[in-house]
């Protein structure tokens, strides 16, 4: 983010929700939408509840709370994985398992980690508990876009696609 | 009223109360792991469920339930039970399964609540583990795997302390309470109150001091008052085996469930072993070990051949801020009665005796106005010299939250307090300008015709002069001198000639200068001319220093006034203290500290008495202090540790703490609370109560009755103000003074309807600068102050390793700039040079400081603050100016000090 950039700097944003109650939230939302890679920074956190005269725990608490915020930076493409139980009857364990081999992180444990980015910082790959889609199950969002009846081999070429820079 | 029905009982109260409130009120027990007394319910833990009947879901968590009329309310109906023990089992799923074999179950509400519901075993389920335990700070650990999630600590902090330093970090079962960004405690803003400690109902928080998982053991707790501050919190000593094992905070009057570090963590010296447990007496050069009747002999011996040599006034005494109203008393009686001379001052003089003189001359007496309680009623405050969240901790915390809560706060210090982050208006004037502020504030107020017109008339005298003298002192010429803004300036004048209940506190930045005097009257000017005074909410609040500063000058332990204010020039007043002691005190006034240590240095006091003060670390200009001491033919020390000063002694007389002595303290407000005695004193220490009755009997005036008892009820046949009071009671909450009569409730409030001395005075007074100026030699001024962490001298404070760990070491705070023209950066060493001596201390760099303004806490006797302050005195009050002198920063040669 370019902190000097009044319409994208934190002290623009926070400018702009000045005085306005639950001001927090907005601020923190636009502050991670103008980030270069999509997440809250702790730096740009701790400038945050400067500048608002929040207590930092307050803000940490907020940011941690929603799963909306990312803590870490994100990859370019977010592909998240639908683990309700009428995916999860339809194998998207393994959809998750065969994305994170794929993408070097064998040893990735959904229950241990929210999410995983891979180092060149191409795919950020996490869960979701459900996203509502159970008839078309298994799905995948991939940036945004839902993708229904996932299987590996789909998913490895949407992945090989997203890699090369073409947008399907 | 709303009239319901709770077990089958009607019961009526007022609307708004929820079935909690209601319930406690009416002695019913609901057992909750949420709640906080005073706080909005919260409804996290769900224990607190009872039944309504005709409700839709049949039951409520009885803490957010409001009573309605009509009502049914069941807490003792087996669904209720069942659905307690249904939501506590819940609760110890995810708790560790050793929970009923936990070492610390005997601390533990909710192994208790487990217990009384009849579940013996933690039910198989997800148990909490894996998160590291927060082992950082020196008193308390944080273990969140034995944490309910209540939110008691979360809200303690942010609520009650102010201090934010917890929250509840990510989300689902892998949150946990924390400072957040994986920040340890230490580096987190918390201030150790420990008052999160005293929250939680689990393990998850445990203080490290053994009174934790030794709380089952816990013989007795004592109920008794703090003697670290002014404030006067009550606490709760707890003592096993003999010892105290840590304290506990108290629903005191003053501090409402709360204390500081220090109260509540730095209790390793009562029982430490470098306490005095034996007389010493000087031999060959060397102190040595003595019987009392040696030391006590040889103490009467030298007083009698000083006053043979020297009359009465070669003797002189210095009582005690830190001792009981009983023993001060007794020990200006010693000296008045005893010996006869008026040579009895305490540190006092080095705080508030510009506060003494002169609110006793603008309004007729010289303590705070209100009760700490009102700062909950003020819609504006104004903080000035005192840097309260360090100083007075707990009184910091509830101005905070009184600002949070939208009261609206100026702050003037040369210094960026804690404060200073929630006030509207920040004035970081220059040290030594208070005067000009405060005359241009009432400028201003006079200005925009924001003054109290009808309270002026009704109330008041001198107002005309004053008016004319101030009207020139505006706003624009004192932003030049106090280097601060005019427009700032002009709306604090406004927030606080408009609120409805404002107040002022302050302290020894305004006291300690030599126009001391004249800065808290040109305060008690600015609350006459806005009428802001004698109504609740509405006064001016001089924060004494010590646990019993303003007890030691209540009972008389200054040189001029005899118990109660009485002037000793007053013939009605000395008959009455000799009809009492049968013997008339004399009509001069005596010597104050100052001048004490000055005639002591030319020969003229030939005895001089100290009980528990160090003046070697804590009076202006200590090489003056140690030539004084040394000049002295017989010095007697009563203490509790072998000080600096009573290293210097003839006779050392070891003492009692407070923990270990019956007696009262008089706080801030006036309050007088119960001292009670938790453990005896160590070896052959004696109650220094006991040690004056003593020498009173050997001098041949044996008090009355020697006990704290009696000697309390004497004080009261001679101080007007105590006249109602007893120890019997003193049992409550005490009492304020005055409290004239025994059927009289005390006195909140000061001067409502008619001052003290009938009309409040204007005392016209202009600003004049600081005794010493800076000038190319020395160019930036010194000011000092304490931390939060020590006490005065650190004789007591010292001795805890936490604190050490905390704030150990002596430091200098210095700006950016300052520290760059000396050529040190942060953590180098600094050295501070005046016209009387050098330290060497670490550089603390802060933008929170003047540029021009250098900081130093005087509590570190390895660079002692005093070395470097001046004895310029204050003309009226004989008060040293320790805030102002002029000071060259430079880059140190050696090491600091560690």
């Amino acid at each position: 983010m370019d902190k000097t950039d009044p319409r994208t700097g934190l002290q623009g944003i926070v400018q702009r929700y000045a005085g306005r109650p639950g001001a927090l939230l907005g601020i923190l939302e636009e502050a991670q939408q103008a980030d270069e890679h999509k997440y809250l920074s702790e730096e740009a956190l701790r400038q945050i509840a400067d500048m608002t005269g929040t207590p930092l725990s307050r803000v940490y608490s907020v940011a941690t709370f929603y799963s909306f915020f990312n803590l870490s930076p994100q990859g370019k493409h977010a592909i998240v994985v639908c683990r309700g139980t009428a995916c999860h009857t339809r194998g998207s364990l393994a959809l998750l398992e065969e994305a994170a081999s794929r993408l070097g992180f064998p040893d990735f444990r959904e229950d241990e980690e929210p999410s995983f980015t891979t180092g060149d910082r191409m795919f950020t790959v996490r869960t979701v508990a459900c996203f509502g889609q159970c008839a078309l199950a298994p799905v995948v969002a991939v940036d945004g876009v839902i993708y229904s009846h996932m299987n590996t081999a789909r998913l490895l070429s949407i992945l090989e696609t997203l890699r090369k820079g073409v947008r399907k | 009223m709303i009239t319901f029905t709770l077990n089958g009982r009607p019961l009526s109260v007022t609307e708004g109360t929820t079935v909690l409130e209601a319930a406690r009120g009416a002695g019913v027990e609901i057992p909750t792991l949420c709640h906080i007394e005073g706080l909005e319910g919260y409804g996290g833990c769900r224990v607190c469920m009872v039944e309504v009947e005709g409700s839709r879901t049949g039951c409520a968590p009885a803490c957010t339930l409001e009573t309605a009329p009509g009502m049914v309310v069941r807490t003792d109906s087996e669904a209720a039970f069942e659905l307690r023990k249904a939501v506590l089992e819940m609760i110890l799923a995810e708790h560790p399964a050793d929970c009923f074999n936990c070492k610390h179950s005997g601390a533990c509400r909710l192994h208790e609540l487990a217990a009384r519901h009849g579940l013996t075993k933690v039910p198989s389920g997800i148990e909490r583990s894996g998160f590291p335990v927060d082992d950082s700070n020196p008193f308390f650990t944080l273990d969140p795997n034995r944490c309910i999630l209540c939110g008691k600590c979360v809200r303690t902090c942010a609520e009650i302390q102010c201090s934010d330093v917890y929250t509840f970090a990510d989300r689902g079962c892998r949150s946990s309470v924390a400072p957040g960004f994986g920040d340890l405690l230490a580096d987190s803003r918390c201030v150790s109150c420990g008052s999160c400690v005293a929250a939680c109902p689990t393990g998850a928080l445990r203080p490290k001091d053994g009174s934790w998982s030794g709380a089952m053991y816990v013989d007795r707790r004592v109920r008794t008052v703090c003697s670290y501050c002014g404030v006067g919190c009550q606490l709760d000593l707890l003592v096993s085996g003999g010892r105290v094992v840590g304290a506990l905070p108290a629903d005191g009057p003053s501090n409402r469930g709360r204390l500081c570090v220090k109260g509540r963590f730095a209790h390793a010296f009562i029982g430490h072993p470098d306490r005095l447990t034996v007389p010493l007496v000087r031999r060959d050069g060397a102190l040595v070990e003595a019987t009392w009747d040696e030391a006590l002999e040889r103490v009467v011996r030298s007083l009698r051949s000083t006053v043979d040599r020297l009359g009465p006034d070669g003797a002189a005494g210095l009582a005690s801020a830190r001792c009981t109203n009983e023993e001060n008393y007794l020990f200006q009686k010693l000296f008045r009665a005893g010996i006869g001379t008026n040579n009895v001052d305490h540190c006092a003089r080095l705080c508030h005796a510009s506060t003494v003189t002169g609110l006793a001359a603008t309004l007729g007496s010289g303590a705070m106005t209100n009760s700490i309680d009102e700062i909950d009623l003020q819609d504006a405050i104004l903080v000035t010299g005192s840097n309260t969240t360090e100083t007075h901790p707990v009184i910091g915390t509830r101005i905070k939250r009184a600002a949070r809560r939208g009261a609206r706060l100026i702050v003037a210090d040369p210094r960026r307090i804690d404060l200073a982050e929630e006030a509207e208006v920040y004035l970081p004037l220059k040290p030594g300008t208070n005067v000009a502020l405060y005359n241009a504030l009432a400028c201003a107020i006079l200005e925009e015709g924001l003054a109290d017109r009808e309270f002026i008339a009704e109330r008041t005298e001198g107002y005309e002069e004053w008016a004319a003298a101030v009207r020139s002192c505006t706003p624009e010429k004192a932003a030049e001198v106090c280097g601060v803004d005019a427009r700032d300036i002009r709306r604090a004048a406004r927030i606080y000639a408009g609120a409805r209940a404002a107040g002022i506190y302050y302290a020894m930045g305004v006291t300690q200068h030599t126009s001391g005097t004249a800065g808290v009257m040109s305060l008690s000017n600015l609350a006459l001319a806005c009428g802001k005074l004698g109504k609740p909410g509405c006064g001016i609040n001089p924060l004494r220093g010590q646990n019993n500063v303003q007890g030691a000058c209540d009972v008389g332990a200054l040189p001029d006034v005899l118990p109660g204010y009485r002037k000793v020039s007053d013939p009605a007043a000395r008959a009455a203290a000799a009809a009492v002691w049968g013997r008339e005190p004399p009509s001069e006034p005596g010597l104050t500290v100052t001048e004490i240590v000055s005639a002591a240095e030319s020969g003229r006091i030939g005895f001089l008495y100290i009980m528990g003060e160090n003046p070697l670390v804590s009076d202006p200009d200590i090489g003056h202090v140690r030539e004084a001491l040394s000049a002295v033919d017989f010095l007697v020390v009563q203490d509790i540790f072998l000080t600096e000063t009573a290293a210097l002694a003839d006779v050392v007389l070891p003492a009692a703490c407070f923990a270990e002595k019956d007696g009262t303290f008089t706080n801030t407000e006036r309050r007088v609370q119960r001292v009670r005695r938790a453990v005896p004193p160590p070896g052959r220490a004696r109650e220094d109560l006991d040690i004056l009755a003593d020498l009173l009997e050997r001098l041949g005036l044996p008090p009355a009755d020697r006990s704290g008892a009696g000697v309390f009820a004497e004080l009261a046949r001679t101080a007007p103000q105590y006249a109602g009071m007893s120890w019997d009671r003193l049992e409550g909450g005490g009492l304020q003074w005055p409290c004239p009569s025994p059927d009289h409730p005390g006195t909140p409030i000061l001067h409502a309807g008619r001052f003290t001395r009938g009309l409040g005075r204007f005392v016209p007074l202009a600003w004049s600068p600081p005794a010493e100026e800076t000038d190319e030699e020395y160019p930036l001024v010194l000011t000092t102050g304490r931390n939060l962490y020590q006490y005065h001298t650190r004789t007591m404070t010292g001795r805890e390793e936490g604190l050490s760990i905390l704030a150990g070491e002596a430091y200098a705070e210095l700006h950016p700039q300052a520290a760059d023209r000396a050529g040190v950066r942060h953590g180098e060493t600094l050295r501070l040079s005046t016209r009387r001596g050098s330290i060497e201390l670490a550089a603390r760099v802060s933008e929170g400081i003047r540029p021009d303004t250098v900081f130093v806490p005087f509590h570190y006797a390895q660079a002692a603050a005093n070395i470097l302050t001046g004895t310029a005195l204050d003309p009226l009050a004989k008060i040293p100016e320790l805030k102002v002198c002029s000071v060259r920063a430079e880059r140190g040669n050696g090491r600091a000090p560690s």
